[in-house]
């Protein structure tokens, strides 16, 4: 089949399908299903070290129930263990000589763009191991810091040793950190759309099959080793129709301000920590986590990935003073202990100030309007109201958010408030949560560019006024004494005597005719108008220039309002030099 | 922003979370239960203790008033909202 030049559409199975691709191709994706399977494998190694080492630290409490364990330790015990954590920092700080600071995701969008996918193996699963360490003893971060750096490190490393290009590299590493991320939240399809929304910028076809299979594979694998359950477990809520637009016009707005100074509030303390000093340097991470365990002898739920108040905020469970006060807390510890140099993530601490936000919100509704929907409502789209305003990647929040929870009930609310925290978060501080730190440190991302019929360039900003015009009933002298002082590349054009336009004379296509010498002298210009040449507005789109410049094959094309008066003429040259159709 | 500025504003906007959220600590505190004592012994095993040598006969009212039952139990429970001072407590 292959000998007739047509493509091979019919394959045995899939080995054949593999032999059958070219061998740069065939290596790619023999990758791409070898990094599913190490970050899975990874992800599910470090996940069984995190409740390891938080039975260590805080004695009994394993996974979801650290909220337990830590209240149960003593008050002294409540401070020292984080406060451990921050030396433990600092030590592995000397030992390697260089900061561990940072929270994954950022560094991984750097790699990618900024270093054709390069990332040192040993020192993110350096750097891993004492993230999965701090966050176990209490740090307020997210764990999933560890797992996508050691997901992305992992693909790099597989790329450079079997030398596939930089291209394939880059998706690749974006292919590693998404395996990570869908094994940590057991959210494959929220954890695809994260890599291409947030990593790559892009939802192109030819990216989204390498990150779905990758993310599916380390899903599976990581399901296989640690159990199958949504990483939050809340009953069912329906809620739809009016109530719930009214619901996300509320929230959205207001979650939107949140994620801005959120966001604004993690960049100021590490602005502020990251000055130099060597003593400030070393002595900041046990600081931080000695402020924190004290914060913890009052309000334990600071401590760690803080899974437990987010699953009782979702239910409903959590009193109106914990909703007012646990966020905000929260929020200066975790901005404070990131911008120390704790490594971890900040993914799953915005999932938490979100949430009890959002249930502080339903809270108050409730005690107005009893017929509310449910507080858990409220603090399902809180935290996906946080994640789009954070991450402005509205898309990929609603699906993870879903996937989090398995609740499709309020995916209508959901979407609307995704969508407006993005935008308002977007408006109040441009940057992102991840992009802020690159901004910090003067990594220059490619700017995004928005599809060619979204632009805003038009041919009236390209438009030149004042165009060489005649009467319609000018003689043909009048118009060839006009041609002759008219600057190369322009065309005389014709109006009416109530201005209105009626089309340009292209000398040029005169060429050619035979003439009747007796008729030469009585011809007007309205005679030698070329009907042929459309006439384009304003508000004409660039691209749509470019097409007619395609499909006429003139120099300039006469641009009119909306009273049909001449108001200038477009250049081709003027187009070509704008770039953008 | 020039980085002086830009050094300004992120002083004063840490200063300003700090100073709220030591705000909020203070006026949160007052809704939750005390903080555990410095050092304590494992609840569990102070229960168990306190059980073994008591009289089968007292009465449970002394129960509920040994070491350890009292608030920081309490505070084990996910169920906040049953938390003393809490809104809704003693509902």
């Amino acid at each position: 089949m292959a000998d007739d030049g047509a493509p091979r559409v019919r394959y045995g199975s899939t080995l054949d399908f593999l032999r059958a691709l070219p061998g740069p191709a065939r290596r790619f994706w023999l990758l791409v299903v070898a990094t599913g399977l190490l970050a899975g494998l990874g992800a599910a190694g470090l996940l069984l070290a995190l409740r390891a080492v938080q039975h260590v630290a805080w004695g009994g409490g394993s996974g979801h129930e650290l909220l337990n364990a830590v209240s149960g330790a003593s008050g002294l015990r409540r401070v020292l263990v984080p406060a451990s954590a921050g030396l433990l920092v600092v030590i592995a700080t000397i030992v390697v000589r260089r900061p561990l600071k940072g929270h994954g995701t950022a560094s991984i969008i750097e790699s990618i763009w900024a270093r054709s996918g390069r990332m040192g193996l040993p020192w993110a699963l350096f750097r891993g191991a004492v993230s999965i360490t701090a966050v176990g003893m209490g740090a307020p971060l997210g764990r999933e810091g560890a797992l996508l750096s050691s997901g992305a490190a992992t693909a790099s490393a597989l790329s450079t040793r079997f030398q596939i290009g930089p291209e394939q590299r880059r998706l690749l590493v974006a292919c590693g950190a998404s395996a990570g991320m869908a094994a940590a939240y057991n959210a494959p399809i929220g954890a695809a759309l994260f890599g291409l929304e947030v990593l790559l910028g892009s939802f192109a076809l030819e990216l989204f099959g390498p990150i779905v299979i990758a993310s599916v594979i380390a899903t599976a694998v990581a399901r296989l080793l640690t159990g199958d359950r949504p990483a939050y477990l809340i009953p069912h809520y329906a809620v739809g129709g009016g109530e719930a637009v009214l619901v996300a016009l509320l929230l959205g707005p207001l979650l939107g301000v949140a994620s801005a100074v959120y966001v604004r509030t993690v960049s100021a303390f590490s602005d502020v920590l990251e000055r130099p000093g060597r003593l400030r340097a070393l002595a900041s991470p046990v600081v931080a986590m000695a402020a924190v365990g004290v914060a913890a002898l009052w309000f334990p739920q600071v401590l760690g990935n803080g899974y437990d108040s987010v699953n009782a905020a979702l239910v409903g469970q959590l009193p109106l003073a914990l909703l007012l006060v646990l966020p905000w807390l929260k929020m200066v510890a975790t901005a404070g202990t990131a911008g120390a140099g704790v490594p971890g993530g900040l993914f799953t601490p915005s999932l938490f100030f979100g949430s009890l936000l959002g249930g502080a919100v339903g809270h108050l509704v409730h005690l107005v309007v009893p017929a509310a929907p449910p507080e858990g409502a409220f603090a399902l789209l809180g935290m996906g109201a946080v994640l789009a305003g954070t991450t402005h990647a509205a898309v990929s929040a609603v699906l993870l958010i879903f996937e989090l929870t398995g609740d499709y009930g309020v995916v209508l609310p959901l979407m609307v408030v995704a969508v407006l925290a993005a935008a308002v978060s977007r408006r109040l501080w441009p940057q992102s949560l991840y992009t802020e730190v690159l901004h910090r440190r003067q990594v220059a991302l490619p700017q995004l560019q928005p599809p060619s019929w979204l632009t805003r360039a038009d041919a009236g900003q390209l438009m030149e006024p004042g165009a060489v015009t005649v009467r319609e009933d000018a003689s043909l002298d009048e118009v060839m004494a006009t041609w002759l002082e008219l600057a190369p590349g322009h065309d005389i054009h014709v109006v009416a005597p109530d201005g209105r336009y009626l089309g340009p004379i292209l000398v040029e296509r005169l060429r050619g005719h035979a003439p009747d010498h007796r008729r030469l002298r009585r011809t007007a210009a309205r005679e030698l108008v070329d009907h042929s040449i459309p006439r384009v507005r304003e508000d004409t789109a660039t691209s749509e220039l470019a097409a007619l410049f395609a499909r006429v094959g003139v120099e300039r094309l006469p641009v009119v309002d909306a009273g049909g008066r001449l108001a200038g003429t477009v250049g081709k040259s003027a187009l070509l030099s704008k770039g953008l159709f | 922003m020039g980085i002086g500025e830009r050094g300004r504003w992120t002083d004063r906007w840490v200063a300003g979370a700090l100073g709220g959220a030591l705000l909020l600590g203070v006026l949160g505190a007052r809704a939750v239960p005390p903080p555990p004592p410095l050092l304590k012994v494992d609840p569990r095993a102070a229960v168990a203790a306190a059980a073994a040598h008591e009289a089968p006969e007292a009465p449970p009212a002394q129960a509920e008033e040994e070491p350890g039952a009292g608030p920081a139990l309490i505070w084990l429970l996910p169920a906040a909202g049953q938390l003393s001072g809490a809104p809704g407590a003693g509902e």
